[in-house]
């Protein structure tokens, strides 16, 4: 493993002096968030976070970052919390850093929960990479830092133990999608010390119920929900469906799809938090709404997949 | 290992591969031609020079201006613009570079010979040399191809409601050079596949990336490559036939 540099050092410094971003009384939280408890920790985080795939990969273009900008200061505010990116985006980890140097001052950028990944085959590069990463989000430190993929997952594991006991990130995860190598992930879960995982999880598509969520609970893991509108394809089917939301959802404060979709996963006990991706404030908006008022309970979840499979 | 690997890629789809949004896409192209000043009318100028050099006999001329056109399609659009969004694009520019070195050794060698000459799918003896030019389906079609990606192509995504300072033209964007390249190589060339191969291969990756992003005219490059592939075979039959 490569030894510690001077700019990890200097961070880990400013960790201890600046505190953590995720600790409870940071900022003041709208009333009705939903949040969720990490497992183990005393901090808790929004349910609804925002994803970059795609959506924030626009290269240098200055109004597509201007417009992106846009989004995330809705996205915070109105409460949202995490933010995840991977270095496989494209430039949406710069475009994350070129916005939140854009609302500084203007947002309430403490609310902000950084989620990254590393994403390279070289079990040497984790920190290297963590650096780059760091550099593009205008940050010394990431709450959350996941390997991407599984890819080379145990070298990178044991150098981000290490990152985390210096402080130079709060909590690890490994990530998966689209419901691939569920079995590895769950050996990994099962026997490493890991603080999140990263899966895929929507009303179609339930793979993770059988075994991930329930050993996450079981181990008390956090639970972060990519794709959770099957990359778009669940919400916009709906959408142009016409079929309307039913009545009955109104029992948990559901008044619309994507409010329908969200709250159907983040009411799930394991879950932690689903990372919906949007390039338009209207959406966001919409994202967000999902993350107030009541959850369904179990009957009521039962009763909007049924319904969904309905349709 | 290799299975594992096998099971995971095939749970990928091609969506996976396309890291941004149509949007962003379709600015990109703007913002390309506006960083390069002159180069998008410069790369036009080249390509309609490229045609008439082949169908006037200046094959070399034309190979020549063919493998400019692909080196600074490797450098500024794939390495310079693209890669912004693709981590990809890095390697895209070597895949365009190649090409540019594959033109320049059909330059040097004369396989662009500017006369619709061929011993067959991977070239050999000049079975036509001499039949002269404007005979066959090969150059026909390779014209055809040429003269759609100078001219028709471009006015594609403009006239389905993208931006025209986002026009992309021969000798700057990739695939209307890759157009005029499989013209060019299929109407005049030898050993043919060997100047086609990369350029079919960059319509099958602009073609599917405009289907990924929705585009209207997404199944155009992709047509035109598969075009060229059924011209190819039929050409190099018909010359044998009568060479």
């Amino acid at each position: 493993m490569p030894p510690m540099t001077r700019r990890a050092a200097l961070s880990t410094l400013a960790v201890g002096a600046a505190g953590l971003a995720l600790a409870p009384a940071a900022g003041a939280a709208p009333a009705g968030r939903i949040t969720k408890a990490i497992p183990g920790a005393d901090a808790r985080i929004p349910v609804i976070g925002m994803g970059t795939w795609q959506t924030f990969n626009v290269g240098d273009d200055p109004a597509l970052r201007a417009a992106r900008t846009e989004v995330l200061a809705t996205f915070l505010a109105l409460g949202g919390g995490m933010v995840d990116s991977s270095p496989m985006y494209g430039s949406s980890q710069a475009v994350v850093g070129h916005a939140r140097a854009a609302l500084k001052g203007k947002a309430p950028l403490d609310r902000l929960v950084s989620a990254d990944k590393i994403w390279t085959r070289d079990g040497d590069e984790t920190v290297e990479q963590l650096d780059e990463t760091a550099r593009r989000w205008g940050v010394e430190r990431f709450d959350v830092m996941q390997i991407h993929n599984l890819l080379a997952w145990p070298a990178h594991l044991e150098t981000l133990r290490r990152l985390k006991a210096e402080g130079r990130v709060r909590y690890i995860g490994i990530t998966t999608s689209h419901g691939r190598r569920h079995a590895d992930l769950a050996r990994i879960m099962a026997r490493e010390p890991i603080d999140f995982v990263q899966l895929t999880y929507d009303i179609t598509h339930r793979e993770a119920e059988k075994r991930l969520l329930p050993l996450a609970a079981e181990r008390g893991i956090a639970v972060i929900v990519n794709r959770p509108y099957d990359g778009g394809a669940s919400v916009t089917r709906l959408k142009r469906s016409g079929a309307k939301v039913p009545p009955w959802a109104a029992e948990a404060d559901i008044r619309d799809w994507p409010g329908f979709l969200l709250k159907w996963i983040v009411s799930h006990p394991a879950v932690t938090v689903a990372i919906p991706a949007t390039t338009r404030v209207d959406h966001m908006r919409e994202n967000m709404a999902a993350g107030y008022g009541r959850l369904p309970d179990a009957a009521l979840r039962t009763r909007m997949a049924q319904h969904i499979a309905s349709l | 290992m290799l299975g594992d690997m096998l099971d995971d890629l095939s749970t990928y789809t091609v969506g996976d591969f396309v890291p941004f949004g149509a949007e962003a896409y379709a600015r990109l192209f703007v913002q390309h031609n506006a960083r390069f000043g002159v180069a998008p009318a410069l790369g036009a100028v080249a390509g309609v020079a490229a045609l008439w050099a082949a169908v006037s006999g200046r094959g070399r001329v034309a190979a020549a201006l063919l493998a400019a056109a692909w080196g600074w399609v490797g450098w500024a659009f794939f390495a310079g613009s693209y890669a912004g969004l693709n981590w990809a694009g890095s390697y895209l520019a070597g895949v365009a570079g190649l090409q540019g070195v594959l033109m320049a050794f059909m330059a040097w060698r004369g396989w662009l010979s500017g006369r619709a000459g061929s011993g067959g799918l991977a070239g050999g003896a000049e079975a036509g040399a001499g039949r002269g030019i404007g005979h066959g389906i090969g150059y026909a079609t390779g014209v055809a191809l040429a003269v759609g990606g100078l001219a028709l192509y471009p006015l594609l995504d403009p006239l389905s409601g993208r931006p025209w300072a986002g026009v992309e033209l021969f000798g700057h964007a990739p695939e209307p050079t890759a157009l005029v390249t499989l013209g060019l190589v299929l109407a005049c060339g030898r050993r043919r596949l060997i100047g086609l191969t990369i350029p079919v291969l960059i319509c099958g990756l602009g073609g599917v990336t405009a289907r990924v992003l929705e585009s209207p005219g997404w199944w155009v490059s992709s047509a035109a490559a598969a075009l060229a592939l059924i011209a190819l075979p039929i050409d190099a039959l018909a010359r044998r036939a009568t060479g």
